[in-house]
């Protein structure tokens, strides 16, 4: 049986406006993330995609309903703390969370406030670094790094804190092609070591990566399931203004002009569903 | 021909010169757009795409060597128009809320115009015509809250608000990062047809490839301050130029009939949309 680690129950959120009028940014979500899995959440821009992250580590408390983290809810101030050394989150612009002149220092000075003793805080840093591939800009200033090394560090800063759950906020929106690809390895590296991943993206090829996938729309829950169910859904996911993974779009294509093959949801797939007659007759 | 309406030659530019804080941003970079032209400029972050973005309206001016002549002016002269050249090149940038300047809609449009003397019912045709260019009803718009704007919706008025100004060229710095898919859709939608019904020559400037591969005419690659290739689209995002050497990658079509040319099926490896490869696949392996 795979053990929930966070519930959302009934969750509902506004936020206030200047003028004193509510802007509902989450109507009645209900989901569960369960250890270990990987999640990605879609959704179009104000669906609440950002909103619901933040309400995972109690940044932003519940008006109605209930999240808890291995059982604890977030309204409960006393578990706070707790509650964000469980569930951590990297934002789209890691510039603004680092406070450290080097690499490193950054990444200590999560677990170093925790009040984690030296030769375990080393062992925390070197292991973080060397997950994030930064191992060798450990004396570099965080601001020299590249956007790609950045969008790392803030992850390894991340696990240092040995989370049980990590949620990226479109960390991967303003990286270049290849510094995105090394992010979606990393996520995929870093779930197979057991982590629970929430990853929010506007990319329908980083949502295949995931074992979930989370659809919202106008704050609801739109679409809930794996992602071959999820984008199963064509007609559903074109009406809220999202599409499907190149390599489905690609293989559906094909399949409309005739070509016997189900549609798949990456390029690996797609690659070996092509070529399998093929070598089917050459073997 | 034509003078182009941006040439930008053996440009370099340092930010902080002189000091040890000095970054060689640009160290040899060339330009070009010509009338009639998308062209998107891309690499890795970090290559001086924006940097190169800020010499085009003259926000940036060559402090050392190099040439930027943009629609028959000399940046670096002192007698260049300097006003003239930033009205007559919108830069649309990443973060509208930095290029947001009032609380509503409408007066956020009209800020530009209203700078250069236009009142009135002059200024208000101007706005509408601005917010038809980018598909945002007048009506339903014009009293809006900016703030409470949706992404897409935001980058439309920011777009609107540098339309105004009746500009020549539109100079695009990642300004459908961070939209979702239809929000990208919108906007390459109204780029579309900015150039073909105004004729404006167009800038592109983004980290996706599939987007980049459906929209421009030609591509150029800035790799570490200097520019590495530029050309036709599809001789840039294809087979030939290894772009993993620069940080890029071909966009996902090309990368699929990479990987299935690889493993020894015979097909055309030109395609950089989905279409393309769908097309070429379907050739090699019909029934």
């Amino acid at each position: 049986m795979p053990r929930p680690l966070i519930e959302i129950e009934n969750l509902s959120f506004a936020y206030e406006t200047q003028g004193g009028d509510a802007v509902q940014a989450l109507s009645n979500v209900s989901a569960t993330v369960n250890e270990g899995v990987y999640l990605a959440i879609l959704g179009p821009n104000g669906s609440g995609k950002s909103t619901l992250a933040k309400c995972l580590n109690g940044l932003l408390l519940p008006n109605e309903g209930q999240v808890r983290v291995m059982g604890l809810d977030t309204r409960d101030r006393a578990r706070l703390l707790r509650i964000r050394s469980l569930v951590a989150m990297a934002f789209q612009n890691p510039d603004n969370q680092f406070v450290a002149t080097t690499v490193e220092e950054e990444v200590a000075f999560g677990p170093e406030n925790l009040g984690i003793s030296h030769p375990e805080l080393e062992q925390r840093v070197r292991s973080a670094l060397a997950d994030t591939g930064l191992a060798h800009r450990a004396q570099d200033n965080p601001r020299l790094l590249s956007a790609g090394e950045k969008a790392r560090l803030a992850v390894a800063s991340l696990l240092a804190m040995q989370p049980r759950c990590l949620v990226l906020d479109e960390s991967t929106a303003m990286l270049d092609p290849v510094s995105r690809v090394r992010m979606r390895e990393l996520l995929t590296r870093l779930h197979r070591q057991g982590l629970t991943i929430v990853l929010i993206t506007h990319y329908m090829d980083e949502a295949a990566d995931a074992e979930q996938v989370l659809v919202l729309h106008q704050g609801r829950v739109a679409l809930q399931g794996s992602p071959d169910e999820v984008f199963a859904r064509e007609a559903r996911l074109r009406e809220i203004g999202l599409s499907g993974p190149p390599a489905r779009l690609l293989s559906s294509g094909l399949a409309r002009r005739g070509l016997p093959i189900q549609p798949v949801l990456t390029v690996d797939d797609l690659v070996a569903t092509l070529l399998a007659p093929n070598e089917a007759s050459h073997g | 021909m034509a003078e182009p309406l941006i040439a930008i030659t053996a440009l370099r530019h340092a930010y902080l010169p002189g000091t040890p804080m000095r970054t060689d941003a640009l160290k040899e970079v060339d330009f070009r757009l010509h009338e009639g032209e998308i062209v998107a400029l891309v690499g890795p972050s970090g290559a001086g795409k924006s940097t190169l973005a800020h010499h085009m309206n003259a926000l940036l001016r060559p402090e050392m060597t190099g040439h930027v002549r943009v629609l028959g002016q000399d940046t670096a002269s002192r007698t260049c128009d300097v006003r003239l050249l930033r009205r007559q090149v919108g830069l649309v940038f990443q973060h509208p809320h930095q290029q947001m300047l009032e609380q509503l809609v409408g007066d956020d449009i009209a800020h530009g115009p209203a700078q250069l003397g236009l009142e009135g019912t002059a200024l208000r045709e101007r706005v509408r015509e601005a917010m038809d260019a980018v598909g945002l009803p007048f009506a339903q718009y014009v009293d809006r809250q900016t703030f409470a704007l949706s992404g897409g919706e935001m980058r439309r008025v920011a777009l609107a608000g540098v339309l105004a100004l009746r500009p020549r060229v539109l100079v695009m710095d990642e300004a459908t990062t961070g939209l979702d898919p239809a929000g990208k859709a919108q906007v390459m939608d109204v780029v579309r047809r900015l150039h073909a019904e105004l004729g404006l020559g167009i800038v592109i400037i983004s980290n996706d490839m599939d987007e980049v591969a459906g929209i421009a005419d030609r591509v150029t690659v800035l790799f570490e301050g200097r520019t590495v290739a530029a050309g036709p689209t599809h001789e840039i995002l294809g087979p030939d130029l290894a772009l993993s050497d620069y940080g890029l990658l071909r966009p996902t079509a090309g990368q699929i009939v990479d990987r299935l040319a690889d493993r020894g099926l015979d097909l055309d490896r030109s395609a950089v949309t989905l279409a393309e490869a769908e097309e070429a696949v379907w050739q090699a392996i019909r029934p």
